[in-house]
């Protein structure tokens, strides 16, 4: 598989201990350079280069697609692996809450607009990068901090009961498939 | 940003980060996320094990629970303790009440008098998310005993001469015999008899001078823990053969009592009545006393008497421990 970029490819960071790099393409053709250690981090993409039998040699002529990434939201993801690749593997968990100090380099990182964060929470659930699911998660629950009910429903769209209902009322009553 | 478009796993783990009252303000937003949010919870019950409620006076109160670090989340001030900050006016738990902004911890403002009504308003809201799948504990810190159902384990301070036993009753009605009560009561009132106070697993009983040969004859449950009791020859003798013919004290695991100055065992004499000739380390009175004073909140520190040695029930040493710190 080849696939000759047709934008300049985004350096995001020059990777000196680990020369295998892989290449990837977001959904608006933007190619990415990622080093093994990072990409290592999204289970999905990691899984598709194991897959597809991709080594050091022939990684670079073999770009990876991913069709449901934008080149924003990539160029985000790929910088955090980056940063996060040599950190300590964090211990399973299953019904413990996670506590940790969200760093304020991932803080400024994150400091985007909620649009933004949603598209990108989107990405990470698809890529499957748990650290910065924990992350993007950790910004959008602490948006909750010291709000009143009503304060909250703005902030998290959250409909009122009788939206609600409305909803339910207009799905049940919409034609199914047959007509 | 609309949180029911992320997928559902994401949406868990965006609770997940939240704190406990963040969780309960965003329930109230509507029908569906509370459901939600309760769930979640109940998923999440190996970090919610307890809810504590501390009642300070009838203008301050406060609760934690064992969710994030078991720090306090919510408290109950009157309005005027809350100096300048700026009341915010909101419906919570069904209740119009008033929040102050800038508050380390969600607070309920309330007028004299409203502190019990509005505790009793929060209990029974966690009772209609939790049920009795978590522990309820209450701590009081004052001379008032709140009328809480369904209280786990319980820490009361008796001080009042006119109301001790009609306060104590109408708990122990209201709360159906807590697993652990630990009452701290002033000298003199004498509330051993209060129906329904040796109903529970665990009863620990601090005061000077108290009828410890009442507590030791009607303990029937599994742990008993006497302050300074009245005890005398005659009592241990009864409770050592009714203990070794299982006469009504099958259950029974540990007693821990230490004597009020004046009162003296007598050993010798004891072990010439009692039926039990010899202790073992396996079957042993479960018996302590001495006459040393304590260090309070010690249970562990008990000396014991040489004829009366016997076993520490470590396990219950240990719960009293955690719940008296």
């Amino acid at each position: 598989m080849s696939v000759e970029p047709e934008v300049p490819i985004v350096q995001v960071e020059e990777v000196r201990e680990n020369p295998v790099l892989y290449k990837i393409i977001s959904s608006d053709n933007h190619v990415f350079t990622i080093s093994e250690h990072a990409v290592k981090l999204s289970k999905t993409l990691w899984d598709l280069i194991t897959n597809l039998g991709l080594t050091a040699e022939n990684a670079l002529d073999n770009p990876i697609p991913v069709e449901n990434v934008n080149g924003k939201n990539m160029e985000t993801i790929v910088q955090f692996c980056e940063r996060h690749k040599y950190d300590e593997e964090e211990p399973e968990y299953t019904n413990y809450i996670r506590e940790f100090v969200l760093p304020e380099w991932d803080r400024q990182l994150l400091s985007i607009d909620n649009e933004e964060l949603f598209q990108l929470i989107l990405a990470t659930n698809y890529l499957d990068i748990q650290k910065l699911m924990d992350y993007c998660c950790r910004v959008i629950g602490d948006m909750a901090k010291d709000k009143t009910p009503e304060e909250l429903r703005i902030i998290y769209g959250i409909p009122t009961d009788a939206e609600d209902d409305a909803l339910e009322r207009s799905a049940s009553d919409s034609p199914g498939p047959s007509g | 940003m609309k949180i029911s478009k992320f997928p559902w796993v994401v949406q868990k783990e965006i609770l997940r980060n939240m704190q406990l009252i963040e969780l309960i303000l965003l329930s109230l937003c509507s029908r569906k996320l509370r459901e939600f949010v309760v769930n979640m919870l109940k998923w999440e019950s190996s970090k919610l094990e307890s809810i504590v409620y501390h009642y300070w006076s009838f203008n301050k109160s406060r609760i934690a629970s064992t969710y994030k670090e078991g720090e306090f989340f919510m408290q109950i001030r009157l309005k005027s303790k809350i100096g300048d900050r700026i009341p915010i006016q909101m419906n919570f738990m069904g209740m119009d009440i008033h929040m102050p902004t800038e508050s380390e911890e969600f607070t309920i403002c309330c007028d004299k008098g409203e502190g019990e009504t509005i505790l009793q308003t929060v209990h029974h809201f966690f009772l209609s998310w939790f049920g009795l799948n978590i522990e309820y504990v209450l701590i009081t810190h004052c001379n008032q005993i709140l009328r809480l159902t369904n209280i786990r384990r319980s820490q009361q301070c008796i001080l009042d001469y006119k109301t001790a036993t009609s306060q104590l009753s109408s708990f122990l009605n209201y709360s159906r015999f807590p697993e652990l009560l630990c009452l701290f009561v002033e000298r003199g009132l004498n509330v051993e008899n209060v129906p329904r106070i040796a109903e529970g697993k665990v009863l620990s009983y601090r005061t000077s001078g108290s009828k410890g040969d009442i507590l030791l004859a009607d303990f029937k449950r599994r742990e008993l823990y006497v302050y300074k009791g009245e005890l005398n020859d005659y009592t241990v003798i009864q409770f050592s053969n009714d203990w070794k013919s299982n006469n009504g004290y099958q259950n029974l695991k540990v007693v821990c009592m230490t004597l009020y100055e004046g009162f003296e065992l007598h050993p010798e004499e004891i072990m010439c009545l009692c039926s039990i000739k010899k202790f073992y380390s396996m079957n042993t009175v479960p018996v302590y006393c001495h006459t040393q004073k304590l260090t309070p909140n010690s249970p562990s520190c008990f000396e014991f008497s040489r004829i009366l040695q016997s076993i520490i029930h470590s396990q219950g040493i240990r719960w009293i421990r955690r719940f008296v710190r």
